[in-house]
């Protein structure tokens, strides 16, 4: 079966006829290119500066450790194989209306 | 693994359809043992204390939102490409080396894909902050298969009352059922609320929300989104066919204030 590399980096974004710009899947770069459209959006300059530093005092302890549930996890070996091993490669039309 | 013989009986999501997935039955979501990939990158769209998120999503879903920006992938567990767990786990580690702050497993919904979910958890820097993307729609055996595993649960709260979520998602006896998740993904782990704004929702939807919310989670963090986008099949319901307007938008803000809610971007 053959594994296929992901696509490209992506942003969807729609343009209103108001000029207002809905985006989806927002990555850096596109950010990037909002913030400078619109330099009075200080929420979009923080993501496109990533200048969000976590609360004070957050520190991050991670759940799974702290449970010790690597027992719910399994002992994986991070399989190279594919994640999908069964049927075709390609993806397939379905009539999915429900 | 555990996870994975639960899909000889699927019972993960809350329409507990019982099909066995190993066999090739499919249930509503039409998903199969395996998942696959329509796209993990870098994304800075989520809540401000989680990005930039290194966003690994899933193709397939248990809901049928009519208005679902990812339609296409959400609704066809076929979309999308095969990757193995080792490629997705260097992926995201070479993410966390260059910035991001998390990682999110999302779809689709990533519920109907546990079992490899985990698998890829499994593979992940122990120290790395994950975050469980969910539509709340989830089965109580599920929630305990995910006790634990996750930092942050970013779970949807889409509709306010069942008729709506019936009508627009074709989901039956909702509100129990993302309510009773909800308040347990709270007891268990940091919890952030989402509530997509629709027009004409505000009030059947958004308020009574924000009502229970307030009343049954104070405190909580709500991500109120704004960014309605009448895709997909959002044409098929003539109020879902535009934008939200600036009086509906200001409505809302009006509802989140008055029940006090912890608004976060």
């Amino acid at each position: 079966l053959k594994q296929r590399q992901l696509s490209p980096d992506t942003s969807e974004i729609l343009v209103l006829p108001n000029g207002q710009i809905l985006a989806h899947n927002l990555t850096p770069n596109m950010a990037a290119v909002l913030a400078s459209l619109n330099p009075s959006d200080e929420t979009m300059a923080k993501r496109a500066g990533h200048d969000s530093p976590r609360k004070e005092g957050q520190v991050h302890q991670p759940y799974r450790s702290i449970n010790n549930s690597s027992a719910k996890l399994g002992n994986s070996n991070c399989s190279e194989e594919p994640l999908f091993t069964s049927g075709a490669s390609e993806s397939k039309p379905l009539t999915i209306d429900q | 693994m555990l996870a994975y013989a639960a899909l000889a009986n699927c019972q993960l999501c809350a329409r507990h359809c019982g099909v066995n997935r190993l066999a090739g039955e499919r249930g509503l979501c039409h998903a199969g043992p395996q998942p696959r990939v329509f796209s993990a990158q870098v994304e800075v769209s989520d809540e401000l204390e989680l990005i930039p998120v290194f966003a690994i999503a899933f193709s397939g879903c248990d809901l049928r939102c009519d208005f679902c920006i990812t339609g296409k992938q959400s609704w066809n567990p076929t979309e999308g490409d095969v990757h193995s767990l080792q490629a997705l786990a260097q992926r995201a580690r070479s993410a966390l080396a260059q910035g991001a702050r998390s990682i999110m497993i999302l779809g689709g919904e990533p519920t109907v894909h546990l079992p490899t979910a985990l698998e890829l958890v499994s593979c992940l820097p122990d120290d790395a902050q994950l975050i469980w993307k969910t539509n709340a729609h989830a089965s109580a055996e599920a929630r305990t298969i995910l006790e634990g595993i996750f930092d942050v649960w970013v779970a949807d709260y889409k509709f306010g009352n069942d008729a709506c979520a019936e009508r627009l998602a074709k989901v039956r006896n909702y509100t129990p059922i993302v309510q009773e998740n909800l308040l347990w993904a709270a007891g268990q782990t940091h919890l952030i609320v989402r509530h997509l704004l629709m027009p004409g929702h505000v009030d059947c939807c958004w308020a009574r929300v924000a009502e229970w919310l307030a009343q049954e989670l104070p405190g909580v963090e709500v991500n109120l989104r704004f960014g309605f986008w009448p895709g997909w099949r959002s044409a098929r319901h003539s109020e879902l066919s535009f934008p939200m307007t600036e009086d509906e938008r200001d409505r809302a803000r009006t509802v989140a204030r008055r029940n006090n809610l912890h608004l976060v971007d």
